[in-house]
């Protein structure tokens, strides 16, 4: 999906990220892990345009990414930035109908196509029932749920998630986790998401690209990654590796 | 949960009555007002008079109908425009008033009038809207560098609002001839002769309009943040075009009646009380009750003037109204933690060795008195040093008013220190707390109760007016103390009010009013030993006192929690930095005048000079604030003559552009 040669991001004299080179696969989901300041935000919101690259191109799909203009971009590729915004006093419905500007733009009609898209994604996120009610009265979990269904409403094959889930308490975190892995493993969508707890990467995640002090230090799957070494390479302190005393899965905890 | 989920719905039926009640009230006032005239010439005066010697009919079809006409059209341009701001903006106080474009608008078309009337002729549309964007864009500019807060944005545009009425104020001053006109168009009169200014209003304000609904969707992803980037939109232009659409908006209008202040603020937030959510309904509904609060308000003011005789322009009335709106709707904005803004966070480079710094200033400061003293014009105009054996005669005229000067501008400078560190808003000033207001409006109230009264009575009723705002404010701070802000709203707020109100009585063309102008332009030329070394002593003890609070202010910049936590008591603490704040501001106030932008530029420049922390800012800003306020004493002495121009009003014409480039020039180096 993305392939990105030597691009770097500095501002001023300060660099965030070295020159990287990653390829991010199609249909897979892939976390981003490092600690604060690690770039990987940064690294997101070059995928995702926000940012320009100081040096090096990102291709998406074969193409120079900032060759394509903000409309056609937007149809392949969809970014949930971290802050979430005041969305005013929209309904969930007219949030997520926000979802199919680049397809119908300024001025073209909204089609029955059109609301078809959102009908699903509203289905797909299980938010039928509040499709009136207004996005700021709802729950952390559900107001995040709305915010996906606005980007899965944008039918982009490509979703760019910035800790959906550091504001949530557990139980939204695995609704919200459940819903993304969905989007990849029944819908064939590529997604990257930034987490900060290994442990949910583990558990959601195909791949894992970790990063340290703007520099690329791991990229590997999930299971690879789970070992002590690894571990401690990311993060700087002593990690061990347990079993999941049902499923097997490893866990990490700090040792 | 079925009941609480109908509760969260979206109300079917939102607060229309609101509305339905306010076009009720427009209608009465209305028919109130042209009701008896229209049954008496009949229905057909609406469409023509036959008979021009009928003086009441055509007084009705050629004034009062096209006054109700315009009093709808601007209103509703402004509504629109009020909206459309306060969208791109994401900020509930953005309005035409409160982003400097009227200000701006209004000071284009002064400049123009006086010094190029030819493009007057050529189109004062375009003038208008010139002067209004750039406003804007310098506004943005300034609050840009405070982080872009609602609250920073309209402090801003508030001080570009009184950048404008100084340098409109000078040139009436240059200019005397057209000083009666300014002041009634800045009060923005709705009176009509003919139907031409509403006929080519109208095709323009529907333009405005039409573009406005074009931009409808974009403007409605806006809500999204930075999520709208990811949805395909190019913000930078969508943003552009909107505020374009608004200046124009404006300007149009501004150039038709003149300032009409705060209907662009007041239409918005009524549209939000009648339950418009989204930004389409917000964009219609702001207009229409633009149209209705402006149509009432005029409709009512012209039956107050048959009644009573009673003339006053309808902006300044809008404007006396609306500040207290704004109060209600600054304290309804969300209560957001401490950030620190993007300049603390870019912080200029150090003084590694701040005391010499400091000396250096100083020395500048005597170095400037002396330049003042010793040189002057010659009759023939040329620069002379005036030889030592003629000082005993010139310093008498020379010295006393440059210490004044010098002096308010220490006091000043101080004063921006406290409250700024005080409020942790580097836009905040001491003109800002509406103290300098409240020096004004007492002496507005001396010239009506006693009028021909002596300077001390004045200088009484300043102290009185001054004291009063802050006793005001006091009250305020007393009842909810949960944080500083709360301050820097009830000043603003109160200030504003204040300042409608006397330029409302100005504009009523008083001539007992006329006499406070001269005094509220700064003039220092009726300094004499006695004031000088008062205000001298004055600065000194001040610049005495004001280390005590050095490490109290230290704290109250890191934010109240803070600061609460290193053990200072909040209420108090805040409480003496205010009194002390206060009282330097009046004290300068009364010598200098209320419009100066020394207290908000001298802590920038200490700053800029890489003077950080609040001792050293402290001593930086006094200097830089009595090197300003000398220097602008100076220039004001010497620049138009053999006339003299006041030294605060010189101290704004100068500092405003300084200011801004100061800005620019940061952006500059870390871009």
């Amino acid at each position: 999906m993305f392939k990105i040669n030597s691009v770097s991001f500095a501002i001023g004299d300060k660099t965030l990220l070295q020159p990287l080179d990653l390829t991010i696969a199609s249909g897979r989901v892939t976390g981003l892990l490092g600690h604060n300041g690690s770039g990987k935000s940064t690294l997101l919101k070059l995928l995702a345009r926000q940012i320009a690259p100081s040096s090096g191109e990102i291709l998406l799909d074969g193409v120079p990414s900032n060759k394509l203009s903000a409309r056609d971009f937007a149809r392949k590729v969809a970014y949930l930035p971290q802050q979430s915004p005041d969305t005013d006093e929209l309904t969930v419905r007219e949030l997520v109908s926000l979802g199919r500007y680049p397809w119908h733009g300024a001025l073209g009609r909204f089609t029955d196509k059109d609301r078809a898209h959102v009908d699903r994604a509203l289905k797909r996120t299980e938010l039928e029932r509040f499709e009136n009610r207004i996005v700021t009265t709802l729950s952390g979990g559900e107001r995040q749920r709305a915010m996906i269904a606005m980007l899965v409403a944008q039918d982009s094959g490509c979703l760019l998630l910035d800790e959906p889930i550091s504001a949530l308490d557990i139980s939204n975190q695995i609704e919200v986790m459940e819903l993304v892995r969905d989007c990849a493993v029944e819908h064939g969508m590529t997604v990257v998401v930034v987490l900060h707890d290994v442990n949910v990467a583990a558990r959601y995640c195909d791949d894992i690209v970790a990063l340290s002090g703007g520099r690329l230090i791991a990229q590997e799957t999930a299971q690879s990654l789970m070992t002590e070494s690894r571990l401690e390479a990311i993060y700087g302190v002593p990690m061990g590796v347990l079993a999941h005393p049902k499923t097997g899965a490893p866990i990490s905890y700090v040792a | 949960m079925p009941e609480m989920s109908r509760i969260s719905d979206v109300r079917k039926v939102p607060g229309g009555a609101w509305l339905v009640l306010l076009a009720l009230f427009a209608l009465a006032a209305t028919v109130t007002n042209l009701g008896p005239a229209l049954a008496d010439l009949g229905g057909s005066v609406i469409f023509g008079v036959d008979d021009m010697t009928n003086q009441p009919a055509v007084q009705f079809h050629f004034s009062r109908l096209p006054r109700l006409a315009m009093a709808f059209l601007a209103g509703g341009a402004l509504g629109v425009a009020g909206a459309l701001l306060q969208q791109i903006l994401r900020n509930p106080l953005a309005s035409p008033s409160t982003v400097g474009i009227e200000a701006g608008a209004q000071l284009a078309l002064a400049v123009t009038m006086v010094f190029f009337p030819v493009l007057l002729g050529w189109s004062r549309d375009l003038v208008t809207l010139g002067g209004g964007s750039l406003a804007m864009l310098g506004v943005f500019l300034v609050a840009w560098q405070a982080g872009f807060s609602p609250l920073s944005v309209m402090l801003a545009g508030l001080m570009a609002g009184l950048y404008a009425s100084a340098c409109v104020t000078l040139l009436a001053l240059m200019k005397e001839h057209y000083l009666g006109g300014l002041f009634i168009w800045g009060g923005g009169s709705l009176v009509q002769q003919d139907w031409r200014p509403v006929i080519s209003l109208l095709p323009r304000v529907a333009g405005g309009l039409v573009l406005a609904l074009l931009l409808l969707r974009p403007l409605t992803l806006l809500s999204l943040d930075e999520g709208a980037k990811g949805l395909g939109l190019k913000i930078a232009q969508i943003r552009a075009a909107g505020l374009a659409i608004a200046a124009a908006l404006t300007g149009f209008v501004v150039s038709a009646v003149g300032i009409i202040g705060f209907v662009g603020l007041a239409a918005p937030a009524f549209a939000r009380m009648t339950g418009a959510r989204t930004p389409a309904s917000r964009l219609l509904l702001s207009g229409i009750s633009g149209a209705l609060l402006l149509t009432t308000t005029d409709q009512l003011l012209q039956i107050l003037e048959s009644g009573t005789g009673i003339f006053l322009p309808t902006g300044a009335v809008t404007a006396m109204l609306g500040a207290p709106l704004l109060l209600v709707l600054v304290r309804r904005l969300p209560a957001r933690a401490h950030r620190a803004s993007s300049a603390e966070k870019i912080a200029p480079e150090r003084s590694r060795a701040p005391v010499w710094m400091v000396a250096g200033l100083a020395g500048a400061c005597l170095l400037a008195v002396a330049a003042a003293v010793l040189i002057g014009r010659g009759i023939d105009g040329s620069f002379l040093l005036s030889p030592f054996d003629q000082l005993e005669d010139l310093l008498p005229w020379r010295l006393p008013r440059t210490l004044v000067a010098g002096s308010a501008g220490i006091l000043l400078g101080l004063a921006g220190v406290f409250i700024q560190r005080l409020t942790a808003n580097p836009a905040a000033s001491p003109e800002v707390l509406g103290i300098s207001s409240g020096a004004v409006f007492g002496v507005l109230a001396v010239q009506f109760l006693a009028a021909g009264s002596g300077y001390l009575v004045q200088v009484a009723g300043a102290s009185a007016g001054a004291l009063a705002v802050f006793g005001i404010l006091l009250a305020m701070e007393q009842r909810r103390s949960r944080s500083s802000d709360s301050l820097l709203y009830s000043g603003v707020a109160l200030g504003a009010f204040l300042t409608a109100l006397v330029s409302a009585v100005i504009a009523s063309g008083d001539p007992r009013a006329m006499l406070l102008l001269q005094w509220m332009t700064g003039s220092t030329s009726q300094a004499d030993w006695t004031s000088a070394a008062l205000l001298a002593a004055i600065a000194c003890a001040a610049l005495l006192a004001a280390p005590l609070f050095s490490r109290v202010l230290t704290l109250l910049k890191l934010g109240d929690e803070a600061a609460q936590s290193a053990g200072i008591g909040l209420r108090a603490a805040r409480l003496l930095v205010l009194v002390f704040a206060a009282v330097l501001t009046a004290v300068a106030t009364l010598a200098i005048g209320p419009l100066s932008f020394v207290g908000l530029m001298a802590p920038h420049l200490a700053r800029r000079a890489g003077l950080l922390r609040s001792l050293p800012q402290m001593a930086g800003a006094a200097a830089f604030g009595g090197l300003l306020m000398i220097l602008a004493d100076y220039l004001g002495r010497v620049a138009y003559f053999p006339w003299q121009l006041p030294a605060g009003t010189m101290a704004t014409f100068i500092g405003g552009p300084l200011l801004v480039a100061l800005v620019l020039l940061r952006r500059a180096r870390t871009a």
